[in-house]
């Protein structure tokens, strides 16, 4: 049954108001080719049915996982280039310097996914500064989800997904072929630490960190929930730390603690000095 | 339902193909540096008599109704360049692997490859045209930029071609932007799949991942298959030669994609006649 006009708009407001992604009305079949699947994995018979949930509530986090469905936010590795960039090139630099002390380096990556994200961190520490592997780095990876936390722990790629971003020096160096997949090797895997987490639990359990990446995340959540979480960042967040967050997302109107970091287009964050 | 397609049944299908002989992916090789020796090249493919064979006859078509007669690799090598000689060669062993029609497509296997040599000659004549350098691979990279459809067309259901249309018709996009934004991977992706199968140079993968969406690919070569890709398709829709091919300078993207090239808007004429010659040579060849 064709998705009638008034769910149409219900939805489009919904996503609208999450993740500022606009869905025009020529969009109609995107939204149905999308919450059909959705529709039918949570038990509803229609769309419909599962709209006349979202309007009373948000059943199981049903709101996330139609915008979840509505943004097809795959993850891959190296992910928009130009954070990992911005990561290499200044902030691990600048914060190996600003830690030469204490030698130590914490992590975290909030909402990794299948893992391509913080292994993508691992990759870019092995590779690019193996000076200070006798340092301790921590990186923690989290993810509501237990499926796809064994999956990231595992570390094994189809040929698509490596071929989503990996330059193939890096692949042929780091990973090794498993039949027709790629798995990375020990020496990079042990590197990260995967746990689970809910970003709307009141506590965390997680240190205090130099960097933290939460990209493509915020957009699920409403307004209230995205201020929540950025104000539990800036509390494990350390004053001199690093926030990076997806292209389409912002501090600003959220949390006026953080300030853009002027380098164009990484989506990087820092807490303003008081 | 689940309209994604699975990437580890694509992944295996592409992997059950048949192999490429050793000789056609080493001569892909010696193709990626600026000075690939041309004994070495000889070498490779007169050491594979079918290879050899399958070749001359190719690079026969490819002259058309010229009366000279290619008769050694040599030859065929001065006659049509590395370039387009390892393309011949590739292809020689691809075609083989076709059924009559690409399922999903609704592509006869003739087409296709009309399709296929209208995109590699419109490669040739950019190269020829641009003052930028690219990969000699470009040729071959044409040649099999939509080889991904091989493959993906048989995990597409009537159900994902229903809304694969709809999202053409109704959303208006293009026949690649519908397959990303409901499969969530294109036939460039599956084509790359194939091609590393096949053991070809990483810069041939690219070329075939990211003909549609070259900025992506950080690789000249995928910008001389993106707009070998458009020449061809534009000169299929348009097959009279009084319709000039600076029409193809109102697209949107083709005029940062000739930047990026250093190509003049005015070479499109000429590669678009290049391209008609060339089929006009090849063609009662390929059915």
């Amino acid at each position: 049954m064709p998705l009638e006009t008034i769910d149409f708009e219900f939805v489009s407001s919904l996503v609208l108001k999450r993740s500022a992604i606009v869905l025009e009305v020529e969009k109609k079949y995107l939204v149905e080719s999308r919450l059909l699947p959705l529709a039918h994995k949570e038990g509803y018979s229609s769309i419909s049915e599962l709209v006349g949930k979202l309007r009373v509530g948000s059943p199981n986090g049903l709101h996330e996982k139609v915008v979840e469905a509505m943004t097809t936010n795959e993850t891959s590795f190296f992910r928009d280039v130009i954070p990992f960039d911005a990561l290499k090139k200044v902030v691990l630099p600048e914060t190996f310097q600003k830690r030469t002390t204490e030698r130590r380096l914490n992590i975290w990556c909030g909402a990794s996914s299948t893992g391509q994200e913080p292994y993508t961190i691992a990759l870019i520490l092995r590779e690019y500064f193996p000076n200070y592997s006798d340092w301790k780095i921590g990186i923690t990876a989290t993810d509501l989800s237990t499926e796809v936390l064994s999956r990231a722990r595992a570390g094994r790629y189809s040929q698509l997904e490596v071929n989503r971003g990996l330059p193939a020096p890096l692949l042929v160096k780091y990973f090794q072929r498993l039949g027709t997949e790629w798995q990375l090797k020990e020496e990079v895997r042990r590197l990260v630490e995967f746990r689970q987490l809910n970003l709307i639990d009141a506590a965390w359990g997680i240190l205090p960190a130099d960097i933290v990446f939460l990209r493509n995340v915020l957009i699920y959540f409403d307004v209230p929930t995205k201020k929540a979480i950025l104000k539990k960042v800036r509390q494990i967040l350390r004053p001199d730390g690093y926030l990076f967050l997806g292209g389409a997302e912002t501090t600003m109107n959220l949390d006026d603690a953080f300030e853009r970091v002027p380098l164009e287009r990484s989506g990087c964050y820092r807490l303003r000095k008081s | 339902m689940c309209l994604r397609i699975d990437h580890d049944l694509l992944v295996r299908r592409a992997f059950q193909l048949p192999p490429l002989p050793q000789s056609a992916a080493r001569l892909a090789h010696l193709l990626t540096t600026d000075d690939s020796d041309l004994r070495e090249i000889i070498k490779v493919i007169e050491y594979d008599p079918a290879l050899t064979m399958k070749l001359l006859r190719v690079a026969n078509s490819a002259i058309g109704g010229s009366r000279y007669h290619i008769g050694t690799v040599r030859e065929a090598l001065i006659r049509l360049g590395t370039g387009t000689v390892a393309g011949f060669a590739v292809a020689s062993c691809v075609r083989p692997l076709m059924g009559n029609t690409i399922p999903g497509y609704s592509i006869t296997e003739k087409d296709f490859w009309k399709h296929s040599l209208a995109a590699a000659f419109a490669a040739g004549s950019i190269q020829a045209h641009s003052r930028n350098w690219t990969s000699q691979l470009a040729f071959t990279a044409a040649l099999l930029h939509d080889i991904g459809k091989l493959v993906l067309g048989q995990l597409l259901t009537p159900e994902t071609l229903a809304w694969l249309e709809r999202a053409t018709s109704e959303g208006k996009q293009s026949a690649f932007q519908a397959e990303a934004e409901i499969l969530s991977l294109h036939h460039g992706e599956a084509g790359g799949v194939i091609a590393q199968h096949w053991g070809l140079p990483d810069s041939l993968v690219k070329g075939i991942v990211y003909h549609h969406d070259p900025d992506n690919g950080e690789d000249g070569i995928c910008h001389v298959t993106y707009l070998a890709n458009l020449v061809a398709h534009w000169l299929e829709s348009n097959p009279q030669a009084e319709e000039s091919a600076l029409q193809l300078l109102l697209l949107p993207p083709v005029g940062p994609v000739l930047e990026r090239l250093g190509m003049a808007g005015k070479s499109l004429v000429a590669v678009s006649e290049d391209v008609r010659q060339g089929l006009q040579a090849v063609a009662g060849k390929i059915e």
